[in-house]
């Protein structure tokens, strides 16, 4: 067929319409409805993201039941009452109400005190991450991480400057540290005595004073961190166009044409040539811990995380390069386990989740047609749905002096694909080692 | 031609990522009748035509996820990919007889050669393409639509190489036929 007239009636057609037939939207969304099953996909973001905000809830309501009801105090009180010799059930009764009711005061007034502290802190956290200078160097990220971390320590330590070390606290806090002990029964009573009498600060001091490895908890935690690595991902995606006059763009849907009967062109146009490179995402992190008991804490807080990839794509001899950079602010909710430690050192493993939301992305793309630059093009990067991982991690810390130490923690996490069709790191490989190195203060010790 | 360009593709494409609900009752209400010549290229029957449209609306919007922006142009392309391909699959399908058919041996037909075009609307060409017998028709379609070489059509349709040459032929000399009929009608007014 002569080449002329067929590019006429290609033009003379491009774009053409014609009235649809009597087909509304209402019919649509019905067929819609009926193929549901195939779009349950883009939902899986939401569901993720409910069952993210349970166990936010769950544990927001943990840490708000821990404050109200001192784990300190809530054990001794069941201590008492394993110990009760059953002649004396009756008087001990009312001495635990007596008792119950104090503690109850007592975690009222304590817990403006901590929220302070743990309000004060989160407010520096923010004020410090996300890091603006995003595109900065490693080296400065870690500046910028300790520079925070100071910050985090000043604020922190001023509230605790006037903390009272009284000997009457040393002598309640073996009291209590060995309640286990039958030896101890006697002395029961005069601690119930003394135990009204404490304030908020003696409260704190004894868990300061308390020699490590016994039990106990309440200590607060603040901890800031820096995240890296040097692995990066790579991936090479060879896509042929399904039809020529679709111009090879997106990917190929219909199932039906490309294993059926079909057979998939090969030559119709260039295939796309895309190579992608992830680099290990940068991250700075700041949270507060809290301590359960000797072995368990807990810890939420913000982490702020940088992407960066590479992505080239080839179409024939029009090459696309683009550098993609993408900005999350995350919600990390942890748990450790403390497997030894000494006065100085400790080795715990730690479990979690995160949710995290891509607060702004960026995509620059320099374009080269036959060689020669073709312009730049720059545009924002959105992601809906919230991006919730799990991770896993065995940390070691070193304890400097009463407040401060330094830790960093060898883990794996795993991103959950929350259905987007962002590309980055997560997508490419849901499962990243990492490594955390930073410091933790202690707050109120 | 494109309905339109940049931006207001591009923001179409991302409220649509988003699932926002309108955004895919704006590109119905967009594309409707663009899909709709598309598809009538390749069915000739109404009712084939809505079927067919409804499948591909819900193809679209279940599938928009797989769809990355690719610069102005790429959504209509991509549209156009998926309208083709469910009208194909159709075809292929429900009128199978219609490819048998292609493969049989026609005899030689002289050349009614190439018939000026600029006259002639938009509509009516469309119209004279629609008139086209199936099996012709998705050959021609496929050639000067979507821009197939004969061996790509063979393997698309699972005909003969041959075949697709001899039917685009014939294909050819019909609407130049008609497009001839046309023209001198035009000119006696």
């Amino acid at each position: 067929m002569n080449e002329e007239w067929r590019k006429q009636l290609q033009k003379k057609l491009d774009g053409h319409r014609q009235a649809a037939p009597q087909l509304s939207w209402d019919e649509v969304e019905s067929k819609l409805a009926l193929a549901s099953g195939k779009t349950q996909t883009p939902f899986w973001g939401q569901r993720i993201m409910a069952a993210a905000a349970m166990v936010a809830l769950i544990g927001g309501a943990g840490v708000a039941y821990l404050l109200l009801n001192n784990k300190h105090n809530a054990a001794q009180v069941a201590n008492i009452e394993r110990q009760n010799a059953p002649q004396q059930l009756a008087t001990q009764r009312s001495a635990n109400n007596q008792m119950v009711g104090d503690n109850n005061t007592q975690s009222q007034q304590q817990l403006p005190h901590n929220n302070l502290v743990a309000g004060r802190y989160i407010t520096n956290s923010n004020a410090n991450y996300p890091n603006p200078n995003s595109r900065q160097a490693q080296g400065d990220d870690l500046y910028a991480a300790n520079n925070s971390a100071n910050n985090s320590a000043q604020v922190v330590s001023s509230p605790q400057n006037n903390i009272p070390t009284t000997a009457a606290n040393q002598d309640y806090t073996s009291n209590n540290t060995s309640k286990n002990s039958t030896d101890n029964y006697p002395r029961r009573a005069n601690t119930t005595e003394t135990h009204p009498k404490r304030t908020d600060a003696s409260q704190d001091a004894l868990i300061t004073n308390r020699p490590k490895g016994q039990k106990g908890g309440g200590a607060w935690t603040a901890t800031a961190y820096v995240s890296g690595g040097t692995v990066t991902a790579n991936n090479t995606e060879l896509q042929r166009p399904a039809l020529a006059m679709a111009r090879a763009y997106g990917n190929t849907v219909d199932e039906e044409i490309r294993k059926g009967d079909y057979v998939q062109l090969q030559d119709a146009l260039p295939a796309v040539e895309t190579n992608t490179r992830h680099y290990q995402p940068f991250r700075v992190g700041a949270a507060a811990r809290y301590e359960l008991n000797h072995r368990w804490s807990i810890d939420a807080g913000l982490a702020y995380t940088r992407h960066r990839s590479d992505i080239t794509r080839r179409t024939g001899t029009i090459v696309n390069e683009t550098q993609q950079t993408l900005h999350y602010l995350g919600v990390p909710l942890n748990i450790h386990y403390r497997i030894v430690g000494t006065k100085r050192f400790n080795v715990y493993a730690s479990a979690g989740v995160m949710g995290e939301k891509l607060l702004t992305g960026k995509r620059t793309t320099d374009v080269n047609y036959n060689g020669v630059p073709d312009g730049t093009q720059t545009e924002s990067v959105k992601e809906k749905p919230v991006q919730v991982s799990v991770n896993a991690a065995i940390g070691a810390e070193y304890k400097f002096s009463g407040r401060l130490s330094i830790f960093a923690e060898p883990g794996i996490g795993y991103y959950f694909d929350n259905g987007s069709d962002l590309n980055s790191i997560y997508k490419e490989r849901p499962t990243n080692f990492n490594l955390n190195v930073g410091l933790r203060f202690g707050i109120n010790k | 031609m494109r309905f339109f360009i940049g931006d207001k593709e591009k923001k179409l494409v991302n409220r649509l990522h988003d699932g926002d609900k309108t955004a895919m009752q704006d590109f119905y209400t967009l594309y409707a009748d663009y899909i709709a010549s598309v598809g009538a290229r390749y069915i000739d029957n109404d009712d084939d035509l809505k079927d067919l449209m409804q499948d591909c609306m819900v193809k679209m919007i279940t599938s928009i996820g797989q769809f990355d922006y690719r610069g102005p142009g790429s959504l209509q392309a991509w549209v156009t990919r998926i309208m083709v391909n469910v009208s194909l699959s159709f075809l292929k399908q429900k009128r199978t007889e219609a490819f048998v058919a292609l493969d049989t041996d026609l005899p030689d037909e002289p050349d009614n050669g190439y018939p000026p075009l600029d006259e002639i609307p938009p509509d009516v060409i469309h119209q004279m393409v629609r008139e086209l017998p199936t099996g012709y028709r998705t050959v021609f379609n496929l050639f000067v639509f979507e821009d197939k070489s004969h061996q790509e059509i063979a393997q698309l349709l699972g005909i003969k190489r041959d075949s697709s040459a001899s039917q685009l032929h014939r294909a050819k000399n019909m609407l130049a036929k008609k497009i001839e009929q046309y023209n001198k009608n035009n000119a006696t007014r």
